[in-house]
């Protein structure tokens, strides 16, 4: 309960050496706690280790899959102490074009009481710097397929004595030699075998991600998987979410997500005639939906057309799906402005 | 005192974020982008379990909960810390871990509090140095 306890129990769980600073109360807890992480059962991951490389051949490995790769030209910051977290997003954000620091992304990564970096924390300043945070299928093939399309990738370890998580960023591999070239720690080019960095890497979850200037895409990625990873840009950098989704419509013409997104952003910009028209291209490319017509009357409403919201979310009502209740309060809404403004 | 603080700040922020599904009548409804993303992972996992609103329904009747605040603020949680991760979490991520709060009871014999530190260190606080 008293301030003091805090980094005894938060470090005691990931660094089982630390165990002597806790409070009796919390014990119990704090053990069992640490038998769950040192017992390599994560909620998250879990089963047996099951390799996705051996000799040469990578499990589903896209067609094409270069022999092997090395991404020239990321920045590399050296750190002995506990800050791999902003060492490594500095090294892929000032890859990407961005201009921060370590230091810049330390207030923003690192917590001293917990004497680390949060995962999730790594895609908010990913997303703060204005870059897309994409994190990547679980398996070694799309880690891979973003090196050879000549991405650094950010990846999340479990790694040293005792085991503790870390962050290092991919810069190459070879199928053929074994390898696996990482940033990580003081080493600006650490080799490890692939089956050495896999096994490191799958009791997180083979989790990791890349960080992309609005307009770059990571390589495979689907429509959908693009827009899932830029829409949660529009509150904290909404700029580089308006660009993001230009690009997105750009090379898929129908992305009608897309189109609901800057129409979103428009919407929040209070521009409701800019917003209405990127809703009527979401309603073309998407005519069997009832959601961007529901967006396009509320557009119209925000900009006084009454009437042509009213036929709008007339539409959208008898199409009925997939939000119906959410398309009947709008249309409660308008009727009610409609009553209101003396037309009715 | 600093608990009730952090409670009011979380909820303030929270809604802040809109992830409190609270919209009063005379409020716009927009359909969020996030939202349709959101939408189309579940129909590609196959499964329409639970909704957006009871998702945040379940994250926010957790966080609430006084025990779940002294153990954030145990963790060195500051106002400022939550509120970076709070603006982090994607729709998603919120459903996540409504699921993973929904499954607790059923992990066997540990209590309560056990389960709040676990949930709370391998979600909220997976962290590398």
């Amino acid at each position: 309960m008293t301030p003091r306890a805090t980094p005894a129990i938060a470090g005691s769980i990931l660094k089982p050496g630390r165990l002597h600073a806790l409070r009796v109360a919390s014990l119990p807890a704090a053990l069992a706690a640490a038998a769950l992480l040192g017992g390599c059962a994560l909620p998250l991951g879990g089963g047996a280790y099951k390799p996705q490389y051996s000799h040469g051949a990578l499990l589903g490995a896209p067609a094409g899959l270069p022999a092997r790769a090395q991404v020239a030209g990321v920045p590399f910051y050296a750190d002995d102490r506990s800050y791999c977290g902003p060492a490594s997003l500095a090294a892929v954000l000032n890859w990407s074009g961005a201009d921060t620091s370590v230091a810049a992304l330390v207030p923003q990564l690192y917590t001293p009481k917990l004497d680390g970096t949060l995962q999730v924390d790594m895609l908010g300043a990913t997303r703060r710097a204005g870059r897309v945070a994409y994190v990547l299928p679980h398996e070694l093939a799309a880690l891979f397929a973003q090196v050879a399309a000549g991405i650094p990738v950010v990846a999340l370890q479990r790694v040293g004595a005792p085991l503790n998580w870390h962050f290092a960023v991919v810069t190459g591999y070879d199928l053929k030699a074994d390898t696996v070239t990482l940033q990580s720690s003081t080493a600006a080019s650490l080799v490890l075998s692939i089956g050495q960095f896999d096994r490191s890497w799958a009791p997180g979850g083979r989790w990791a991600f890349v960080a992309l200037k609005p307009g770059e895409f990571p390589a495979g990625v689907t429509e959908f998987d693009y827009l899932h990873a830029v829409s949660p840009l529009e509150g904290v950098a909404p700029e580089a979410a308006r660009q993001a989704y230009e690009a997105a419509v750009q090379r898929w013409p129908k992305a009608w997500i897309a189109m609901m997104g800057l129409g979103n952003l428009a919407y929040a910009r209070k521009d409701y005639a800019r917003a209405a028209t990127h809703f009527a291209q979401a309603a073309r490319a998407k005519p069997d939906d009832g959601d961007p017509l529901n967006n396009l009357a509320q557009a119209l409403l925000a900009a006084g057309d009454l009437r042509a919201a009213r036929g709008t979310i007339e539409q959208a009502v008898r199409i009925g799906t997939p939000n119906p209740d959410v398309y009947r309060r709008t249309q409660a809404q308008i009727e009610a402005a409609l009553q209101r403004s003396g037309i009715e | 005192m600093h608990a009730k603080r952090l409670t009011t700040q979380l909820v303030t922020s929270l809604f802040g974020l809109g992830l409190l599904a609270a919209a009063p009548a005379a409020k716009a409804e927009l359909i969020g982008t996030q939202q349709l993303t959101q939408q189309a992972t579940q129909q590609t996992a196959g499964a329409q379990g639970t909704t957006l609103t009871q998702d945040r329904q379940t994250l926010n009747q957790f966080l609430a909960r006084a025990d779940v605040q002294r153990k954030l603020e145990q963790m060195g949680l500051s106002h400022d810390i939550t509120q970076q991760r709070l603006a982090a979490l994607s729709n998603q991520e919120v459903a996540s871990l409504a699921g993973k709060i929904d499954a607790m009871p059923a992990a066997g014999d540990l209590g309560f509090q056990e389960m709040v530190i676990i949930l709370l260190v391998a979600i909220l606080v997976v962290l590398a140095v």
